[in-house]
């Protein structure tokens, strides 16, 4: 039996397989463990962390769509003090890595936490989140131009010495443009994509579905412009990608990794089935072994025009 | 107990009342570890294996205790994913994710106990009230909806000794108005527990009466939910304070003095 090197590694963080939670979808990693092994996971990418508690927008948060969710929770999250003394000590027991995703609403806020959090032990690296499209300030507005982004992702390269990831948004003229900039900031990787802002109505009364009316699309029906948004940065960037955005079974693994990502992470599936990622490690693996492949790595931007 | 991941097997479906379903399901894994508890839930789903559409699972009360390893949910048809439920045959599996949230503090059973259901919201406070009989007490149940078609049979609740009281807001059975109004004829009993599922109105309403009187109230929450586990945090409630609780796992049962405030 042929054996496949499931590692990968995005700039300096390593992780032993490609499978990753995505931020937003897996809490803080406990929230899961009663259902699947969680340390078999290549990470946890936890949901995102402010400076100060954030309580989120009104109800209702989520709303289903075709293929997908809508969801408006806005970063609800309860502040980086209290997410360092109650949530790290169960991430840092794990042998899968924990990414902890981050944001602000000023470049300062952004520095100051990636300077803080490189203090804490157990965190093996940093996301960050400039492409929220449910908070007022920061998040998106941080995501949606070059300069502004590069801005960010060089304030907290600064910061810190534990590897960089940046999450980039699809609600942008030309993502290209903003991953050129971001690359070019010296951080790890490129995670790709964030939620698409959509919105949803009930027809017979005009109420929105979501309180704050306008919300980001996640789940397969936005699979093809993440494997679009892999694919066009991935012809224009060195840097690793972690490709995101409707994966819920094997198969669109392969298919982002063929686009040009080096490993994936898993969202809104899990809300459907809490082991979505693991099944979709276990048939990434199989399918890697079946076809000869000794690595992950052979996949990678292995795409062919018609 | 601890929550499972597991596959349910319908038994049986039946229209109980106007647009709302039963659905009897087998799930022995739910009833490995001592069981669930009444007030908690689980989660249903995917309802088409290889369709994405619709994506979510979706949360259901547990209604009723069946048997040793069967439960049943009250389901209203209200849109795509109750239609494609109402329409499973006997024989079909699908996936269930439970027990799920909190449950009802169970009251010492020599206390007096008053469950008030609003509608649907009256899917819950069966399981509680079967429960509190086999735990040898004789709890009261009000019981309100629009209309009497819109009522599910209580019959085998009086059967195991429940006092029932319906109410119509049309007055087409039992008291014409608001279960909220029926609780206020009633006669207080001090140190009554009380506890209360359904529409946020009535449930306020019903903490208004609650209060007067000076009883403990316990409510059961609704809320959109993605997960059903607290990851989401879809399903957050603001209660009068600020705080934000998830009603998946904070709940769904909360102390209404809690959620409506002192």
């Amino acid at each position: 039996m042929s054996t496949v090197d499931l590692a990968v590694s995005i700039g300096r963080l390593k992780l032993d397989n490609p499978v990753m939670a995505a931020s937003g979808t897996f809490g803080y990693g406990s929230e899961y463990a009663g259902f699947i092994d969680v340390d078999a996971l290549g990470a946890v990418v936890t949901k995102g962390i402010s400076l100060q508690p954030t309580p989120g927008n009104p109800a209702p948060r989520t709303v289903e769509t075709p293929s997908g969710m809508l969801n408006a929770i806005g970063l609800q999250n309860p502040g980086l003090d209290i997410f360092v003394k109650e949530k790290m000590p169960y991430l840092r027991k794990l042998r899968a890595r924990t990414i902890v995703n981050f944001f602000g609403s000023t470049v300062k806020d952004y520095a100051e936490l990636a300077g803080r959090l490189d203090q804490v032990d157990g965190v093996d690296a940093l996301e960050v989140n400039i492409s929220c499209p449910n908070i007022k300030q920061g998040g998106l507005a941080f995501g949606s131009d070059p300069g502004t982004a590069a801005r960010v992702a060089a304030e907290v390269r600064s910061r810190t010495g534990k590897p960089v990831l940046v999450k980039l948004s699809p609600n942008v003229t030309d993502i290209v443009a903003i991953a050129r900039a971001v690359a070019g900031t010296g951080v790890d990787g490129l995670t790709l994509i964030n939620t698409l802002r959509g919105m949803a109505l009930d027809y017979r009364t005009g109420r929105a579905l979501l309180g704050n009316i306008i919300g980001g699309l996640s789940g397969p029906a936005i699979r093809p412009v993440a494997v679009r948004a892999v694919y066009e940065v991935a012809q224009a960037v060195d840097i690793p990608i972690v490709g995101c955005g409707g994966i819920i079974a094997w198969t669109d693994a392969v298919e982002f990794l063929r686009a040009g990502a080096c490993a994936l992470q898993v969202g809104s599936a899990t809300f459907r089935n809490p082991a979505a990622a693991l099944e979709v490690l276990r048939g990434l693996e199989a399918f890697l072994k079946e076809a000869g492949h000794q690595s992950v790595g052979e996949l990678v931007s292995t795409v062919k025009a018609q | 107990m601890e929550a499972v991941h597991t596959q349910a097997e319908v038994v049986r479906r039946e229209t109980v009342a106007r647009s709302t379903l039963l659905l009897e399901l087998r799930a022995s894994e739910l009833f490995s570890a001592g069981g669930p508890a009444p007030g908690q839930f689980v989660m249903l789903g995917p309802l088409k294996q290889d369709s994405t559409d619709p994506f979510l699972n979706r949360p259901f009360s547990i209604h009723r205790v069946s048997g040793p390893d069967r439960l049943e949910l009250l389901i209203a048809v209200v849109g795509q994913g109750t239609r494609i439920i109402s329409s499973m045959e006997p024989g079909r599996r699908l996936g269930l994710l439970g027990p799920l949230g909190n449950g009802f503090t169970l009251p010492d059973p020599s206390r007096p106990a008053v469950l008030v259901a609003g509608g649907l919201g009256v899917a819950p406070l069966f399981f509680l009230a079967e429960e509190l009989c086999a735990r040898g007490a004789r709890p009261k149940l009000l019981y309100g909806a629009g209309s009497v078609g819109q009522l599910v049979s209580t019959d085998g609740l009086r059967a195991k000794g429940v006092a029932v009281k319906l109410a119509t807001d049309d007055g087409s059975a039992g008291f014409n108005g608001f279960v909220s109004g029926l609780m206020k004829q009633e006669p207080a009993e001090p140190d009554a527990y009380l506890a209360a599922c359904g529409p946020m109105e009535m449930l306020e309403a019903v903490a208004g009466v609650a209060n007067k009187r000076g009883l403990e109230l316990e409510v059961s929450l609704e809320s959109r939910m993605a997960c059903g586990l607290g990851a989401c945090l879809g399903c957050t409630v603001f209660l009068p304070g600020g705080a934000g609780r998830r009603v998946c796992c904070d709940g769904p049962v909360f102390s209404a003095r809690e959620v409506f405030g002192p």
